[in-house]
């Protein structure tokens, strides 16, 4: 623990305290006071000029020197220090950390002049404690003219060897910041005129100082966004994708060598050029195709390359902190090979589901053709023939499916979207599903809205939209139970809606529920869905601008909504 | 009663459709190959309908149509498509080649009968 020590004596002001030197008892002696002023005045001023100058140099180091080389060179300091605050908790990188208990703020020393030698404990002082924190702690002045009588001295043993019979220390106080303390010891007793020198001192340097370290933290930061701008940019020199990066008078800030390589221009220095030369240098490559765009497709012809090779492109603008157009960037990635691999995969399922369509076909047939026979079939002969025949339905579902959501996948869906009136739609659907509905004992009524508009879409893609809806409310419907068919107007637009009366879809399943091979209970699979129907669903639904949902109460029936837009203002 | 040409590579789906035909009373000749229903049809053979497959090794059954237009006293044969190839694209190609109708795989035997029959009482 430190020792405090409380008997210092704190100088209210610049007038002179009480016990001011007698007055001079001679002309001779007014002489030498004024001579000795004169003189104390131009070191001031000669302390303050070296002050001022270091302070344009922004070097906190050599202000400070100034400083205690004026206190003990002009002012008969026998020593005089510098302490500093360090900007936050600086203990870490402390010195004394791994002796130190005393977690507030310290003074850490910085400069000095004069006597040594530098004890430990004088090298960092906790804010409040000695003569030193206390000029910190209370922000003012603090002087002592009797060392040998203060019980508390941080070093009393240096006090008394040195013969230091006096001590003033002022706060290095800017814009109401303490920045740290200066201090000086002297074998006389401080007059008034070194005390005002030392305040002067201390009012000027804490300026220069504040500045300094000003200076310091922007030079760092300058420091660190180097540091990271050459991160940043070591990252997307290192990045597949070709990166340009447009300056706001249209000239090239960065590619990196990606671009280049994408481009062909790899031997080029583009940094610099106007963004019109780099388009016409890529031209062979690019062909008429533009750098800047949204989101897109480009073809490229490399030199050497007999293949096309397809990019990705995309460009946006760059806007700095506050909003204002730095230019623009655009990213290329090369995805020749997944669009590739993508042309394969459906080639591939669309190839097996026709493969697969030629077998079912005479299966299918076959039974079709035995059951409708007239050969003496006895019934579990007939039964038998029923699942096979079943089954085989349902496999034909699967195949077209499965064709239908890779289609869909390799964004290879077309639609031929038409003005189509709402009954019409509606009334194919039910038609589609009739047989089904008679087959289940569930009927199925439509209640359309009066006054429908007419909607903008792919009739043949929206009954499969419906029937599958349809098909499935039929499914998990009791016998004899009623599935409803409902349009209203939404908007300028339509929604539709399919409500049924069967046991509900809890909670947790409705999220997944319009993903691939979602089924709520999977031991409804006899049900013969084929895990896909609400995946195609969702997906033509969005394809033609609208939105699937599903509400449900569980014991309470389900309703899947979803919309069309209108047709408005067409033939 | 017609006479109606089966052609298509899968002995079975020939099989099926002739049976499915006779049902309806009808004659059926099958061909394994376009070549071998243009040569059947340059036998001078009667023939009042053609059901063809889509996807036939060597000669598709579009080439296969398209011989068929070349002969002047068979170009009116109606021209059916049965086959696998079952996306609206190929629907709509096959329709603009020139065939009558397209029926897709897999099929009904009762629903193939009631195309064809509808087909030739519109050609009739």
């Amino acid at each position: 623990m430190s020792p405090r020590l409380p008997v210092v004596v704190p100088l209210p002001g610049p007038t002179p305290p009480n016990g001011v030197p007698a007055a001079p008892e001679s002309l001779e002696a007014l002489e030498r006071d004024r001579e000795r002023l004169e003189a104390t005045v131009r070191a001031l001023r000669g302390a303050l000029r070296v002050v001022e100058n270091v302070s344009s140099a922004f070097q906190r180091e050599r202000i400070l020197a100034a400083v205690t080389d004026a206190l003990t060179h002009t002012f008969g300091a026998a020593a005089a220090r510098v302490w500093l605050v360090g900007r936050g908790d600086r203990c870490d990188t402390c010195a004394l950390a791994h002796c130190c208990n005393n977690r507030r703020s310290c003074l850490h020393l910085v400069e000095h002049g004069g006597l040594g030698p530098l004890d430990r404990v004088l090298l960092r002082v906790p804010i409040g404690d000695f003569s030193v924190g206390r000029v910190a702690a209370e922000g003012g002045m603090v002087t002592s003219d009797r060392l040998d009588q203060e019980p508390g001295l941080a070093d009393p043993d240096w006090a008394r060897i040195e013969r230091l019979k006096s001590f003033a220390g002022h706060p290095l106080i800017h814009e109401g910041r303490l920045l740290g303390v200066v201090a000086m010891w002297s074998r006389d007793r401080l007059r008034d005129e070194v005390l005002e020198a030392l305040r002067i001192l201390a009012r000027h340097s804490a300026t220069a100082i504040a500045g300094a370290q000003l200076i310091e933290e922007v030079r760092q930061e300058g420091t660190k966004s180097q540091a990271a701008t050459r991160q940043i940019e070591a990252l997307v020199q290192a990045s597949r994708s070709g990166i340009l990066l447009v300056d706001r008078h249209h000239r090239v800030a960065f590619v990196n060598a990606a671009f280049r390589r994408l481009f062909a221009l790899d031997d080029r220095e583009l940094r610099g050029w106007p963004i019109a030369a780099v388009e016409a240098a890529a031209k062979p490559v690019l062909g008429a195709g533009s750098l800047q765009g949204g989101d897109r497709e480009l073809e490229i012809r490399l030199p050497g390359d007999p293949r096309p090779r397809v990019l990705r492109g995309y460009s946006a603008p760059v806007a700095g902190a506050t909003g204002e157009a730095l230019g623009w960037m655009a990213v290329f990635d090369d995805v020749t090979e997944a669009r590739e691999v993508d042309r394969m995969k459906s080639e591939f399922i669309s190839t097996v589901s026709h493969e697969l369509r030629t077998p079912l076909t005479s299966i299918k047939a076959s039974m079709a053709l035995l059951l409708e026979g007239q050969g003496g079939l006895d019934e579990e002969s007939t039964e038998l023939l029923q699942v096979s025949k079943r089954n085989a339905d349902r496999l034909v579902r699967l195949v077209n499916d499965i064709l239908d959501i890779s289609k869909i996948e390799a964004g290879r869906l077309e639609l031929d979207p038409k003005p189509i009136e709402v009954p019409a739609l509606c009334a194919e659907a039910v038609a589609g599903i009739e047989g089904f509905a008679k087959k289940v004992g569930v009927t199925v009524r439509t209640s359309l809205a009066a006054g429908l508009p007419r909607v903008r879409a792919d009739q043949d893609r929206v009954v499969q939209v419906l029937i599958n809806l349809l098909s499935n409310a039929l499914k998990f419907s009791p016998r004899g139970a009623a599935v409803e068919l409902l349009a209203r107007t939404r908007g300028s637009g339509v929604e539709l809606e399919v409500r049924d009366q069967g046991p509900g879809i809890p909670r947790e399943f409705r999220e997944k529920l319009f993903t691939r091979f979602a089924q709520a209970d999977r031991a409804r699979r006899e049900q013969e869905g084929t895990g896909l129907g609400l995946a195609i669903c969702r997906a033509l639904v969005l394809a033609h601008g609208g939105e699937i949902r599903v509400e449900s109460e569980p014991g309470h029936g389900a309703s899947f909504f979803f919309t069309l837009p209108g047709a408005a203002g067409e033939p | 009663m017609a006479r109606i040409l089966v052609v298509d590579d899968d002995p079975d789906i020939r099989f099926v459709a002739r049976l499915a035909l006779k049902r309806g009373k009808h004659e059926v000749a099958v061909a394994e190959s376009g070549r071998a229903a243009l040569q059947h049809l340059d036998t001078g053979a009667a023939c009042d309908l053609i059901l063809c497959d889509w996807m036939m090794p060597e000669m598709s059954g579009i080439q296969t149509l398209a011989q068929v237009r070349t002969r002047p006293q068979r170009a009116g044969i109606p021209f059916v498509f049965l086959t696998a190839k079952a996306q609206k694209e190929e629907i709509e190609e096959g329709l603009r080649l020139g065939a009558r109708r397209y029926l897709t795989k897999p099929f009904e035997p009762a629903e193939l009968l009631g195309e064809v029959d509808r087909i030739l009482g519109e050609a009739s």
